[in-house]
């Protein structure tokens, strides 16, 4: 509301030539400055101001819904993951309006969840029977179609006969450079009310942002940071005006830091030199350990962040770091021809948790005979 | 405007009313404006006189002052939000204060939002259970708020409450669904929006008179992005807080906004986690509240306060809320049953 155009508004008329006359152009401009300012600029008494700055603001309300209201509307906006105690926990899956991220080192599955969750966006059963289509925005040309088809020839045989009709609901952007997936994100609302989009996936955020504006001066840095909040504004926007739900994924990012001395006995680290299990606290070692990307401003703009990490060199495991129902928890799955594949047994869940912005993460070991500096998972040193 | 008055029907005495009249007062415009010792020079009244005809003459819109005296008897029986969690409401000297802005300023995922919705369900906790008995208005940039995590908390402070007072009658009243419909909800995706919401409150307040709680979660998003000056940010924040200050007090509303947090790099080359939107804004919430991790528990250290010592309290996010940190160190890992389990509710003292 806030950028419609003065000259639009039921207005007296000579306030309007005044605004005609002066730089002003919408309510934002408006707004934006100090009362004493709109007078200058528009030849207005105190009190002339006064009214028709609360005129404007009159017009910038957002609508009142009580919670009660909301209440139904989210139990129709939220997309199930398919383990039902993840579910659950979730309170129904990935909601509409929110943006869900899912950080983790290269390799461990994050382009595969975001196809898994692309399938079964599209193929999930709405109640109001409006079928849904998916935008997939690939900003490392990760996308491969055919995993598409072998996922549904696999895990949903039984809709193999529909599945022209399932790939024709994803829409695949393709961006090579910050601008032109800018411009994607201006133009998404249009195409997203036409071809009546539920689910936004952008795969990966991180690696344009980290391409194009390194964070070698802090200038760069603040300006990396103010971009990607645009880009969580926009999206958070259009996730909740038009009810879609928006996935990112990000990647991870090296932090080389002193020990902090309060790790306690609990966690065990490996120490460098002989490769034995030391209780942990070591004010003294550097651990060389990475956490997700892209800075603290941006783990604030996520709603949901989920963290993927290797386990051993078959199976995987999802933590759930930051998010506004759930509380600390982690899931173990797999990858396999059907998708991902959530373990029933081996999950876990704590009201104690960690900085979701600085969770060490486990990278995928080479050769598991060399010693390396990590941490192990929690849960298995709770007594 | 006040209709001409004559000097006489004011009230006055007799003796003084002769003077004014001898010295050509008549009506109470003649005397307005004038300062007492101007008055008491033309009319030879003492300076006690003057002032009070001076005072009775005038429609006084200014401020009169209180004593103190009169402040600490009116103060109404509840003055404060319960948070549900023993050593936090210590913390803040009962709860989070009415007419007073407090910013929970904190690391992501730490709980603020979790804080925000309790309070949302703790401001309606009715009288006869020491609560204050009213409705909140949430405004949210961030798109965190879930209904069924409000759900979660409603559930349990309506079962604690139905345990500690059963025999009180307005408790029937009180229900998962009338929490819900007591919550006023705005979405806010600029700052101008945010700005508009607080403008409309007094309005709100005409058709849902019981509001004592507002919530900006958070303040920070849309002004930390948008702003190429950084002069103009502050004196919006600033006018905000005017805003925002002059309704809590008037209305008797508690205002919680959350923050951000950003890096200041000290000048040893070392660099420090800080509450967002710069040093000016610090100054303008009443009560200053850093959530913040240590090793694996959520502590909460209160950095300003009027009234109370800076210090720092642990507390932990469960499935019905913000609660006391357990006897039993840490949580333990367990693994996931059907449905989060009831048992993990901890058992809330009575207040």
């Amino acid at each position: 509301m806030s950028f419609r155009r003065l000259s639009k508004l039921p207005l007296d008329q000579e306030i309007k030539e005044r605004i005609a006359r002066s730089p002003l152009k919408t309510v934002k401009d408006v707004l934006s400055l100090s009362p004493l300012q709109v007078m200058t600029l528009l030849h207005m008494s105190a009190d002339e101001c006064k009214a028709f700055m609360d005129k404007l603001f009159d017009v910038c309300v957002p609508q009142h819904v009580t919670a009660f209201d909301l209440s139904e509307e989210e139990k129709n906006g939220s997309y199930w993951l398919g383990n039902h105690a993840l579910d659950t926990m979730l309170h129904g899956g990935l909601h509409a309006g929110s943006i869900t991220e899912f950080a983790g080192p290269s390799g461990v599955g994050k382009t595969q969840w975001c196809l898994y969750i692309a399938i079964l966006s599209v193929l999930a059963k709405k109640k109001s029977n409006c079928n849904i289509t998916v935008m997939y925005i690939d900003t490392e040309t990760a996308f491969r179609p055919e995993r598409i088809v072998e996922i549904i020839n696999n895990k949903y045989p039984e809709h193999t006969t529909e599945i022209k009709e399932y790939l024709s609901r994803i829409y695949l952007y393709q961006p090579k450079t910050v601008s032109s997936l800018s411009e994607i994100l201006e133009s998404l609302e249009v195409i997203a009310v036409e071809k009546d989009v539920g689910m936004l996936i952008v795969d990966s955020i991180a690696s344009l942002a980290r391409k194009e504006i390194p964070a070698t001066s802090s200038y760069s840095n603040i300006a990396r940071t103010n971009q990607l909040a645009s880009w969580a504004a926009k999206l958070k926007c259009i996730a909740q005006q038009l009810n879609i739900c928006v996935v990112v994924t990000n990647q991870v990012t090296s932090r080389f830091a002193p020990e902090e001395p309060f790790i306690t006995e609990e966690i065990q680290a490996v120490d460098v030199e002989d490769g034995e299990l030391h209780p942990g606290w070591s004010d003294k070692t550097f651990s060389h350990h990475v956490t997700p990307a892209l800075g603290n401003t941006w783990t604030h703009c996520v709603n949901t962040r989920f963290i993927l990490q290797y386990t051993d060199s078959k199976s995987r495991q999802l933590i759930i770091a930051k998010s506004p129902v759930a509380p600390f928890a982690t899931f173990s799955y797999t990858i396999g021809e059907g998708g991902i594949i959530i373990e029933e047994h081996d999950s876990f869940y704590s009201y104690s948790g960690s900085d979701p912005g600085l969770h060490k993460i486990k990278v995928q070991q080479v050769n598991p005979h060399l010693p390396c500096t990590q941490l192990l998972c929690f849960h298995h040193v709770m007594i | 405007m006040s209709s001409r008055r004559a000097l006489s029907v004011l009230g006055l005495p007799a003796p003084v009313v002769t003077k004014l009249l001898d010295s050509d007062f008549i009506y109470d415009d003649d005397v307005r404006g004038l300062k007492p010792v101007e008055l008491s020079l033309a009319s030879g009244l003492t300076l006690k006189e003057s002032a009070e005809v001076v005072r009775m003459s005038t429609v006084s819109s200014a401020e009169q002052p209180v004593s103190v005296l009169q402040i600490i008897e009116d103060e109404c029986d509840v003055s404060h939000i319960v948070t549900f969690c023993k050593s936090l409401d210590d913390l803040l000297g009962g709860g989070i204060p009415l007419c007073a802005i407090t910013e929970i300023s904190g690391t992501p995922g730490i709980g603020k939002t979790q804080l925000c919705l309790q309070a949302c369900v703790s401001v309606q906790l009715p009288s006869s259970v020491g609560g204050v008995g009213g409705e909140a208005v949430f405004i949210d940039t961030e798109g965190s708020f879930t209904v069924g995590r409000l759900k979660d908390m409603a559930t349990s402070a309506v079962h604690h409450v139905q345990t500690i007072g059963s025999d009180c009658a307005d408790l029937s009243g009180f229900t998962v669904e009338s929490i819900l419909k007591g919550i006023h909800y705005f979405r806010c995706h600029s700052y101008i929006e945010v700005l508009a919401v607080i403008r409309h409150i007094p309005l709100l307040l005409q058709s849902h008179p019981k509001i004592q709680l507002i919530v900006i979660d958070s303040i920070a998003f849309h002004f930390r992005h948008d702003f190429p000056d950084m002069m103009a940010r502050t004196g919006l924040l600033c006018r905000l807080t005017q805003e925002l200050i002059q309704q809590a007090t008037k209305f008797n509303i508690a205002v919680i906004v959350t923050n951000q947090m950003t890096t200041r790099i000290e000048s040893a080359g070392s660099s420090q986690l800080v509450a967002a939107l710069g040093e000016t804004w610090g100054h303008c919430p009443t009560l200053r509240l850093t959530l913040h991790w240590s090793g694996r528990t959520r502590v909460a250290t209160l950095t300003k306060a009027p009234h109370r010592n800076n210090s720092s309290v642990s507390y932990q996010v469960t499935v019905a809320g913000i609660r006391d940190l357990s006897n039993l160190s840490h949580e333990k890992a367990t693994s996931i049953p059907e449905e989060i389990p009831e048992a993990k509710k901890r058992k809330l003292t009575s207040d």
